[in-house]
């Protein structure tokens, strides 16, 4: 499949999500939008198309980052415990400031993010990893930790309900005025896109990277910083979005190239493409309600997951 | 006896104990007697049926890291007890799901569970490292049920979400007394299970291939060892919630004080240390916090760290063999 095609197909999402929802759009007899459509369309479905773009895009280059930084086709924000890590510090902002604003969340949750995971990374540079689902297995086992801290502690201070709203990833609460931080992640997209090419390099590892001159520990945290915020951003916004950050970038790897130079724009359309389509799905497999289309996503993406490590275990025993 | 310290271990348990119940239990009205005794007996039966599950787990795995909440244990339990909530309470009134009932169709959801994953893979036991493809398909697995619970929880009613929150929490306090008597056989049959098979769990920790060379079934026996870790790990669940990080501390803790790799020895000190811990962190929680903070709480960020540790001080030997 060539590149164009995915443009078009993303095209044709973007205009069924803008046109699927409970409330149908109608025009009056001038051919133009009646004013409650003009409306919904302008405070909810635009936002909302918007904002599944920007995320499955964000979410996507977050993983493909990790598995470049720790040469391992299996890391994302959801296997190193990124994601746990954010909501953790969106717990802890609830509890240290009384009338936390939405900036101060976002600090709280980077911050948390960025400590968390760099200590996974610290550890992680210690240990000699032989089997390529090392990672995988000792981060979520990792995510799991710091989530059931965090539920202890939310437990005590009865903040769980507050909790389960990030469990679960949901674009329909998104209109004009509490998506606008996910604009954010456009900029952070747009310097990796600056930075691709040392990027790519650092996929060869550190003595690979240091001979073409790339500075790998400062590049390494900087990406870490990068990856946490975006998903800082999409937790607080979106939710937890499980496994994208696994399985878009091997999709792509598998069907188009491993330089990331070359896949980046790939990945970030086909992610996109992949939760708008999850997106849409959700909205009208039971309409008028909605599933949650992390539900949707979990599913289908762990299926995903699941073939991949299948298909390895084939690999290596034939 | 040449282990002075297990010893020690009995003496500083039944000072805890006798702490726990009081100096002054014989004065107290025969109620308060027989709630404290209940719990007590409680505690023991916890100790006793996560620690030895999570040693021999360990063993057959043959990794010190991993506890048997990866399995997805405490997902399947909280997709049940959701579901219940959300629906079930509907249509069997108000049978609860602690009952015996509830019990068995639990532990028979688990089972079908594990044996769906062991299906799935297809493992061969005598290759090393394919059990870790069998527990990613658990932990995969386990997330999909994970995210069904949180839809169900986000659609329910808030009263009812106030009565589910209580069992999606491990409650030491508040552990559920109609099951000790289903507890105590599970935990016997299950102690005389591994006491049985201690020779062979012995062999397994010399490795796989030792252990096929010494003449264990390994393809038979490990699936047999398993779903008995499964069951007393599930009793124990249903007994006071979801426990993810208290086998794995006091395993780890254990192995450290036991001089000797005899699963015996091993075990019981496990056992031990267990019920020090869980009723004298009881005692603490109850009598110096006034309940203020959970036990689990202090599990979780204790076992958390442990964690870390352990990992850190591998860190460097090549440990993707153990």
């Amino acid at each position: 499949m060539k590149p164009i095609y995915l443009w078009l197909c993303l095209l044709i999402m973007i205009v069924t999500s803008i046109l699927t929802g409970a409330q149908p759009l109608e025009w009056n007899t001038n051919g133009q939008l009646t004013e409650l459509s003009w409306k919904v369309l302008w405070y909810s479905r635009i936002p909302r198309t918007i904002s599944i773009v920007l995320a499955g895009s964000s979410m996507s280059v977050a993983g493909m980052l990790m598995q470049a930084i720790s040469q391992n086709r299996f890391a994302a924000p959801s296997t190193v415990g990124t994601i746990e890590s954010a909501k953790f510090g969106l717990l802890m902002s609830l509890w240290i400031f009384p009338q936390v604003t939405l900036q101060q969340k976002l600090m709280s949750s980077f911050i948390f993010a960025v400590l968390l995971t760099g200590l996974f990374f610290f550890v992680l540079v210690k240990i000699k990893v032989k089997q390529v689902w090392t990672i995988p297995l000792f981060g979520m086992i990792y995510g799991q930790i710091i989530g059931s801290i965090a539920s202890a502690i939310a437990y005590r201070f009865d903040l769980v309900q507050s909790m389960s709203s990030w469990q679960q990833g949901n674009f329909s609460l998104i209109q004009v005025g509490s998506y606008e931080w996910l604009w954010l992640t456009l900029i952070l997209l747009s310097l990796i896109w600056v930075l691709r090419r040392p990027l790519t390099i650092m996929q060869l590892g550190e003595v690979a990277s240091l001979n073409l001159g790339i500075a790998y520990q400062r590049m390494k945290w900087l990406v870490i910083a990068g990856v946490c915020l975006i998903c800082a951003v999409n937790v607080m916004i979106v939710g937890t979005l499980p496994f994208i950050g696994v399985i878009i970038p091997n999709l792509v790897r598998m069907t188009f190239s491993d330089s990331m130079q070359q896949s980046l724009p790939i990945v970030m359309l086909s992610g996109s493409l992949f939760v708008l389509i999850c997106d849409i799905l959700a909205r009208t497999l039971i309409a008028p309600y909605e599933l949650p289309v992390s539900l949707l996503i979990t599913f289908i993406g762990g299926i995903f997951f699941l073939s991949m490590l299948f298909s390895r275990r084939g690999a290596t025993s034939a | 006896m040449k282990h002075k310290y297990l010893w020690l271990l009995v003496l500083l348990l039944v000072v805890v104990m006798m702490t726990y119940l009081g100096w002054d239990i014989f004065m107290l009205s025969p109620y308060i007697q027989v709630s404290r005794l209940t719990k007590l007996w409680g505690y023991l039966l916890v100790a006793a049926l996560v620690i030895p599950s999570t040693i021999v787990f360990q063993t057959v795995i043959q990794s010190r890291y991993l506890s048997p909440g990866i399995l997805g244990i405490d997902a399947v339990y909280v997709l049940i007890q959701s579901i219940y909530y959300f629906i079930g309470k509907r249509l069997f009134g108000e049978l609860t799901p602690n009952s015996i009932t509830g019990y068995f169709f639990q532990i028979s959801c688990l089972m079908y569970f594990f044996v769906l994953t062991l299906k799935m893979t297809k493992i061969d036991w005598r290759v090393q490292q394919q059990e870790i493809l069998w527990l990613m398909t658990g932990m995969i697995l386990s997330s999909v049920l994970r995210q069904l619970s949180t839809f169900f929880q986000i659609l329910m009613d808030p009263n009812e979400y106030l009565k589910l929150q209580r069992h999606l929490f491990p409650t030491f306090q508040g552990l559920s007394q109609s099951l000790l008597w289903v507890a105590t056989v599970v935990a016997v049959i299950g102690l005389w299970y591994f006491y049985h098979q201690r020779f062979v769990l012995d062999v397994y920790h010399l490795g796989r291939e030792t252990a096929l060379s010494l003449g264990v079934d390994i393809s038979r026996k490990t699936p047999r060892l398993l779903s008995m870790v499964v069951l007393m790990i599930g009793t124990a669940t249903a007994l006071v919630g979801p426990l993810l990080f208290l086998g794995f501390m006091i395993a780890n803790i254990a192995y450290m004080l036991a001089d000797s790799h005899h699963h015996t020895q091993r075990i019981l000190t496990g056992i031990l240390l267990g019920s020090l811990f869980i009723v004298g962190g009881q005692c603490l929680v109850e009598r110096v916090f006034n309940n203020q903070y959970t036990l689990n709480l202090i599990v979780e960020g204790v076992g958390g760290i442990l964690f870390f540790i352990l990992l850190w001080r591998k860190a460097g030997e090549t440990f993707a063999n153990h």
